[in-house]
């Protein structure tokens, strides 16, 4: 197996944990959650949501960080190690990642832009701003003067890459763990500012009731269950291959449990207090069936309540402008954590291949810009990625549970997770989740989502492979990925492993390697 | 706030808030261990 430059490791334990923090708590904690928890009703949500941490998330970042710590490879050769016929699937996973990178650049561009225009509006209030004003009812108009100019939508993106990849540069220790030992205290600072500011203002009873009282009767409805289980599934970031590439920088004598409950339930704790800090301030500045619509409005690119809302709703507060630069400041802290492990993992893959450290994020950089470039110049572009690779996730879910299973569950937590350095032991209750729980998890969310595509989102169009919103469309990208990924199994192998073990099952009992 | 809100609230922030901060502790505890067993100044 190849290794041909020096590996760093993070300096400590909680630098591994903040950077996987920063990896979990992204744009969805803040800008989805809010939304998805009043659209489904509020409290009846947040049982599922909580449950399905320990019956989804939590079971695959454990598959995560114990693959990246034994094979210290990238997604591609991490699955390969396991077992050589499924290098294809650590393909998959990692290019489902990347495709959401590209547009993920775009997002956190927009953050950085807001969060520049909140700022020159506190230096210099009521001064120009390019696109019209950020405040009252031209909120829209703004948005749209953005997005439509073209060129500032592909200048933040490439701002947005060009931070993420400086950070990426400097290397594990100098740049993700420096960038995460500031960013994550901060954001979490600032989401309790946020909160508390929220639950004094006058009226923010109005949001907290609708947001914690319990109707027994919802829970009936399975529609609860299955957003709850979606939303855990993609804002934990497990299964992305994220945590994977981090653990790649493990210590030999790190733990695995511990740590995977820290970073979901870490997440959870980012999502509660955006949820807090956001559904009070719209409860109490409108009246609660106004607040309701709102709170629930998608818009454009799901960007509704983020952009177009929000600078609408902190006008009518006290200090509104400050808070303001602060929420987008926040948005952006998120955005730029998560979008920093998204780089490493590509850069990692590339590694694995013999590139250095810097050709390797040169060529992530390059192709981030050039494949995120669509979807900063058009929403339709962009939401249709986010729906064809937001459902590939939880194909890569699975993919994860499939390559254990075949590994052989009980001797992948006796060999990568039940080691003398783990604090925690994990029982046989892992086996039974990754054996039945999982697939099961992922069929009934396949066939929920595509449902949703065949009744509501495309109903006449649903098989086609051009349409933004249609399972064709997932099938037609997935199926071309996946037929490339297998002609290439083969060669990748050879790359990755050498000429002399293509044939290998993958690491025997004891190996290291 | 009614009551049932408030006791939700109660029961979601302390599972979720209190989970994460009852980890943290662990993992705190754990390293303490750790560096007192490498130090030589721990019973274990």
């Amino acid at each position: 197996m190849k290794q041909l430059h020096p590996r760093e490791t993070f300096s400590s334990r909680w630098a591994l944990l903040l950077a996987a923090l920063g990896m979990a708590i992204g744009t969805g904690n803040i800008w989805r959650f809010p939304r998805v928890v009043a659209q489904n009703g509020g409290a009846p949500f947040l049982i599922p949501w909580f449950l399905f941490l320990f019956l989804w998330s939590i079971p695959l970042l454990i598959v995560e960080f114990g693959m990246g710590k034994k094979t210290r490879m990238g997604t591609v050769g991490a699955f390969g190690s396991m077992h050589r016929g499924h290098t294809w699937m650590g393909g998959f996973v990692g290019f489902c990642t990347l495709g959401i990178t590209f547009y993920y650049c775009v997002v956190t561009g927009w953050c950085f832009r807001y969060t520049f225009v909140s700022l020159v509006d506190i230096v210099s209030p009521g001064g120009s701003i390019p696109g019209g004003g950020l405040w009252g009812a031209e909120t829209t108009g703004h948005w749209n003067a953005f997005i439509e100019s073209g060129w500032q939508p592909v200048l933040f993106h490439l701002i947005g890459i060009l931070f993420g990849s400086w950070i990426i540069y400097r290397g594990v220790v100098k740049g993700i763990e420096r960038a995460n030992r500031i960013l994550i205290p901060m954001l979490f600072a600032l989401l309790v500012i946020a909160m508390i500011r929220a639950v004094t203002l006058p009226g923010a009873t109005g949001g907290l009731n609708f947001l914690f009282d319990l109707e027994w009767r919802k829970l009936l409805h399975y529609r609860i269950w299955l957003e709850g289980l979606s939303q855990s599934a993609w804002s934990t970031g497990a299964g992305w291959g994220l945590i994977l590439t981090y653990a790649v920088y493990m210590k030999k004598n790190d733990d695995i449990v511990a740590n995977s409950f820290l970073a979901g339930l870490g997440n959870n704790s980012a999502s509660l207090l955006a949820a807090l800090a956001i559904i009070p301030t719209v409860f109490a500045v409108l009246p609660d069936g106004q607040a309701m619509t709102i709170v629930t409005d998608t818009g454009p690119a799901s960007t509704g309540l983020t952009f177009i809302w929000i600078p609408r709703l902190f006008e009518e507060i006290a200090g509104g402008r400050i808070f303001l630069f602060l929420f987008f400041l926040t948005l952006s802290i998120a955005a730029l954590s998560s979008l920093i492990s998204m780089i490493e993992l590509g850069t990692r893959i590339t590694m694995d291949f013999g590139l250095t450290r810097h050709r390797g994020i040169l060529a992530v950089g390059c192709g981030c810009f050039l494949l995120g470039l669509p979807s900063a110049l058009s929403p339709a572009f962009f939401q249709n990625q986010d729906w064809v690779w937001g459902i590939g996730l939880l194909l890569s879910g699975l993919l994860y549970a499939v390559t254990v299973i075949r590994y052989g569950v009980e001797r992948f937590r006796r060999e990568m997770i039940d080691s003398v350095d783990n604090d925690i032991r994990l029982g046989r209750i892992f086996n039974v989740i990754i054996t039945f729980v999982i697939p099961i998890e992922f069929l009934a969310m396949i066939a929920w989502w595509f449902t949703q595509a065949i009744l509501y989102y495309d109903p006449e169009f649903w098989w086609h492979p051009f349409r933004a919103f249609s399972v064709g469309t997932c099938l037609f990208q997935w199926g071309l990925l996946i037929a490339v990924l297998l002609v290439l199994n083969r060669p990748i192998q050879r790359l990755l492993f050498g000429s002399s073990d293509v044939n290998a099952p993958g690491p025997r009992e004891g190996d290291t390697p | 706030m009614t009551a049932g809100a408030i006791l939700m609230m109660i029961v979601i922030c302390g599972l979720v808030w209190g989970g994460f901060l009852a980890f943290l502790g662990l993992v705190w505890r754990f390293e303490k261990r750790k560096r007192q067993i490498r130090n030589g100044d721990h019973p274990s």
